[in-house]
């Protein structure tokens, strides 16, 4: 027989503490592992929807002059448009270094023409994309789907009296109102908007952009390094973070990332506690037996040996035991209760680091009462009865 | 001596047995508060920033022009704009209503000049009610006096101008106080000045081209308030144009509302997890004194005597670790805020959760001994005393 | 040289803010061979006489040479090894780990010495069957009675062969057939050479004993050999 054996002996015989004390470590780690998966998935979930509404991101041509319009009022550009944006350009953006965080890309023609004696301004845009961009977008009508479909701002509609499903002409082209945009509040509500391939032809802008909008990912790298990656690939344009999204970002999501650090803490903190406490009230009902070994002769380091054994055999089985019904169970209450598609993978790193903190809490904590009855003289040890 | 005192006696014997009984329910109770609390606090600051700005409205003068821009880039081949202005006095109207709902107003005079032969926009601002409605703003300089401006960062770029330099508009000479950090808007391309200094350079007084404003204060967004409001400014100013301004604050409203979900999964999960804490707290303690109930059995108590003496003890010690637990839950929660960087929100003293804590503890403390006492109380006292 | 000898010890204790003077100045030879009863009523000392002889319970004041080395002047961790090698302790209520076998519990001493399995089973199984529990060796204590508990602590303080074993109140808890029993089993192993004290209550039993102690006051009464017991 060696100490170790008097260890398993001891877990093995006394089933229904080892069963509590295992329980405690269970319930510890699984704690510390449900409310971290869940909160880090809830972190990201929420960040990649953050990052998905409305453009952080926005492209223009370098020389695009002063053309600028403020309040209504608009003055020209100055000079010269020789370099501007491509359809091109869409695919650099979307084959840059750190492509996979780019969530969205919304590239817009912009330009005049007339219908029905007035001054009308189309903006040519990829659908589909637009519409997962501005999330926020209400109309009357269906979808834009075809090439000739339209979606008109609130203003617009009500200026020429159309309402989805009527057919206008522009340029000689029959066009088919597919949807009327709420009123927004925004130039938008003054708006044409159309296919992006129609509108260039439409414009005689073959092949030409006014401007991209980009919606980013900022969660695994900063915007600063997404821009920096677009500047490197579209050495024309100038590219810029809106800051009023920056800023919100910050506020909300960044802080979120930092209360679920906190809420880790605290968890971790009280998950050692919870240890702490089953490793050491079992310890500590031992301190009779512990009186005997050293009467036999055992020294401490004998003894330390055999409760710190059983103690990391507790911190192993609970540890591992608490990660998989941590896990499985944020797998099965996550998505129920935050009603959000939450994905928890089985993370191995998290699982290997819970199960050490639970061994070293569990040794540490049962280490504390040995010492304590180590110290006693073994006539007082054996008075705990 | 009656079965209350049992209970007691016991307690004050076995003290380091009852310092953990009342250690794991203090924390089960102290996870379950921290973690409620700090949750809350997160949920309220998340709204608050959301709502710091409120419902914005863009008050314009009705016109029969369509947009001739997008995102700030123009359409148009000349210079063009509204020939119609708003009067300066519906800023009065609008500090009048102030009280039942507006509050930030930022009326603008915007107007084209040139400058060393390019053509440029002076919008005239209020900056105070600006910097509100814009907290992402960030003034590199000073914010400017009489004769001064601050410049968007494109302009600053296109004028090659710093802070410090000067610069002509309509004949008057400016300095510029500060530079408009960028903001990835129109906003970059503008010149600022304060609003009265705008309409005496250009000899527009009382003139506004269109104004901003936060119809309803932060967090008291009323759909039926805010139409009544819009109803009330048209029709006292025929010719102006009141449209509530929607867009991505909007749609990030719900991610709060989503927090509010989750805030309401962590307290479900603790709270399950702090009643387990209890439970096998309990139901070891009650397991270890077998022998103790064999005793009590020899000499005549009857079984519910013994589920009295318990739950007597179960109580006394649930209420106590309930009252701790619910402190130092508090407690830790304000030591942990800080670490969530920029919380604003206090974490108070909330009686409600405290009563509640105190409640759980001693419902689940009875529970979680009730049935091992009962085990324990059925047994055959030879049984009992067997089993050490 | 005596085997024991105590040195003019006194022990006092602190029982709640008051000293209590458990063992006053006292002196006493133990040789090799012996077989001693320490008797006196509750409280006179004795236990605390046995178990500072049993180098357990360091005294205030004095010193305790067993064999000539001074117990107490060891550190703790030295005077553990010797308790390893020198003494046997049988405790009052027999003290078996509940969650060891009979023959776990009989190996323990060995555990923390340089046997090997195989020679620890074979140690172990020695004894057993010397205190005729060898058909019992792999039941757990509280599968046993009181008496075979009794020899399986007696099985446990002597598998180490040290040359003295201490026994507090050995036949306390068993019937009056089985202390005999257990009494006869130290008789026994006396007469193979071991040198026994024990603490007893039981008048009974001081017919197997060579010498008597009488402990009252935390001093010793007087000490009476009888001739041996056949």
């Amino acid at each position: 027989m060696r100490l170790d054996s008097i260890a398993i002996n001891s877990l093995k015989r006394r089933k229904s503490k080892m069963l509590f004390m295992i329980l405690g470590m269970i319930l510890a780690t699984a704690t510390v592992v449900i409310l971290y998966s869940i909160t880090t998935a809830m972190n990201r979930e929420l960040a990649e929807t953050f990052d998905e509404i409305g453009a952080n991101i926005i492209v223009m041509p370098k020389s695009d002059g002063m053309s600028l319009s403020y309040g209504g009022v608009s003055i020209p550009a100055a000079g010269s448009k020789e370099v501007m944006l491509t359809n091109d350009d869409i695919i650099k953006i979307n084959t840059i270094p750190n492509r996979d965080n780019i969530a969205y890309v919304a590239p817009k023609v912009l330009g005049l023409t007339r219908y029905q004696g007035k001054k009308i301004t189309v903006v040519g845009v990829d659908f589909p994309y637009e519409l997962k961009l501005k999330k926020w977008w209400q109309f009357w009508g269906e979808k834009p789907v075809a090439v000739t479909d339209l979606l008109l701002g609130s203003r617009v509609a009500a200026m020429f009296n159309k309402q989805p499903g009527d057919v206008i002409n522009i340029g000689g082209t029959e066009f088919q109102v597919a949807a009327v945009l709420e009123e927004q509040g925004t130039e938008e509500d003054g708006l044409v908007f159309m296919h992006l391939l129609k509108a260039q032809e439409l414009l005689d802008k073959e092949n030409e952009l006014s401007f991209i909008e980009v919606a980013a990912y900022c969660t695994t790298c900063p915007i600063e390094d997404i821009i920096a990656d677009i500047e490197n690939s579209l050495p024309h344009a100038r590219v810029t973070a809106l800051a009023e999204v920056v800023k919100a970002r910050q506020q909300v999501i960044d802080r979120f990332t930092n209360f679920t650090y906190a809420v880790s803490l605290i968890v971790v903190l009280i998950g050692a506690l919870v240890v702490m406490m089953t490793m050491m009230s079992s310890v500590s009902e031992r301190t009779a037996e512990i009186g005997v070994y050293q009467a036999m002769g055992y020294r401490k380091g004998n003894i330390f040996e055999i409760i710190l054994t059983e103690a990391m055999i507790i911190g192993l089985i609970g540890g591992t035991l608490g990660y998989v019904v941590g896990i499985a169970a944020a797998k099965s209450l996550a998505p129920a209760i935050t009603n959000m598609q939450l994905t928890i993978p089985w993370n191995p790193l998290i699982g290997v680091s819970v199960v050490f903190m639970a061994v070293v809490v569990g040794v540490l904590s049962s280490a504390y009462p040995a010492v304590l009855a180590a110290k006693l003289d073994p006539v007082e040890a054996l008075r705990y009865i | 001596m009656h079965l209350g005192n049992i209970a007691v006696n016991n307690l004050k014997v076995r003290k380091i047995k009852v310092l953990f009984l009342i250690l794991g329910i203090v924390l089960g109770i102290t996870t379950v508060v921290t973690l409620t609390s700090i949750t809350l606090a997160m949920q309220e600051q998340l709204e608050d920033n959301l709502n710091a700005v409120g419902q914005l409205a863009i008050i314009t003068p009705v016109s029969d022009s369509l947009s001739l821009s997008y995102n700030g880039v123009s359409v148009a081949s000349t210079t063009s704009y509204q020939s119609r202005t708003i009067s300066e006095k519906i800023v009065e109207k609008l500090e009048d209503i102030a009280g039942q709902g507006v509050s930030v107003i930022a009326p603008k005079l915007v107007q084209p000049v040139e400058i060393d032969s390019q053509k440029m926009l002076v919008a005239g601002v209020n900056f105070d009610s600006e910097l509100r409605l814009k907290p992402y703003w960030l003034v590199k300089g000073n914010l400017p006096n009489t004769k001064q401006v601050v410049l968007g960062l494109l302009a600053a770029e296109r004028l090659g101008l710093a802070a410090g330099d000067t610069v002509d508009i309509n004949g008057s000479r400016f300095v510029v106080s500060g530079i408009l950090a960028e903001t990835g808007t129109v906003e970059d391309k503008l010149i600022y000045m304060a609003l009265p200094e705008a309409q005496r350079l250009f000899k527009r007084a009382g003139e506004i081209t269109f104004i901003e404003v936060s119809i309803m204060p932060p967090g008291k967004e009323d759909v039926y308030r805010e139409q009544a409001v819009i109803k009330q400014l048209e029709d006292e100013f025929p010719g102006v144009n009141v449209v509530p301004v929607k867009d991505q604050k909007q749609a990030r409203r719900d991610i709060v509302d989503r927090f509010a979900k989750f805030s309401v999964l962590v307290s479900v999960v603790v709270l399950v997890i702090g009643g387990l804490i209890v439970l096998t707290t309990m139901m070891s303690s009650v397991k270890e004194r077998t022998r103790e109930i064999g005793i009590f059995r020899a000499i005549g108590f009857r079984q519910s005597h013994i589920i009295k003496v318990f739950l007597t003890e179960a109580l006394i010690i649930s209420i106590v670790g309930g009252v701790i637990g619910y402190f130092s839950g508090i407690l830790l929660a304000k030591f942990a805020s800080p670490f969530i960087a920029q919380l604003d929100v206090q974490i108070g003293w909330n009686p409600g959760l405290g009563l509640a804590a105190v409640l759980t503890s001693s419902f689940i403390g009875l529970i979680a001994s009730a049935y091992p006492a009962y085990l324990a109380a059925r047994l055959d006292p030879v049984e009992a005393f067997r089993s050490l | 040289m005596s085997l024991i000898e105590v040195k003019n010890c006194t022990k006092i204790y602190d029982s709640g803010g008051t000293a209590v003077e458990a063992l006053k100045e006292v002196d006493l030879t133990i040789e090799e061979g012996e077989f001693v009863a320490l008797i006196g009523p509750s409280g006179s000392g004795k236990s605390t006489l046995l178990t500072m002889l049993g180098a357990l319970n360091p005294p205030t004041r004095g010193k305790v040479l067993i064999d000539g080395i001074d117990v107490y002047d060891l550190p703790a961790e030295r005077r553990a090894d010797f308790r390893s090698s020198y003494i046997g302790f049988v405790f009052q209520q027999f003290q078996l780990i509940p969650y060891l076998t009979a023959i776990e519990n009989v190996m323990l001493p060995l555990a923390i010495l340089r046997y090997s399995h195989a020679e620890q089973v074979k140690m172990a199984e020695n004894v057993l069957e010397k205190v005729g529990l060898a058909d019992k060796a792999k039941r757990l204590p509280n599968q046993l009675s009181g008496g075979e508990q009794e020899r399986v602590a007696i099985a446990r303080a002597i598998v180490n062969q040290p040359p003295i074993v201490f026994a507090d109140e050995p036949t306390g808890s068993l019937d009056t057939k089985t202390g005999e029993e257990i009494m006869k089993l130290f008789h026994t192993l006396n007469q193979e050479g071991l040198t026994i004290v024990m603490v007893t209550h039981n008048e009974e039993n001081l017919k197997y004993v060579k010498r008597t102690i009488v402990v009252r006051d935390g001093m010793i009464e007087n000490s009476n050999f009888h001739g041996d017991v056949a």
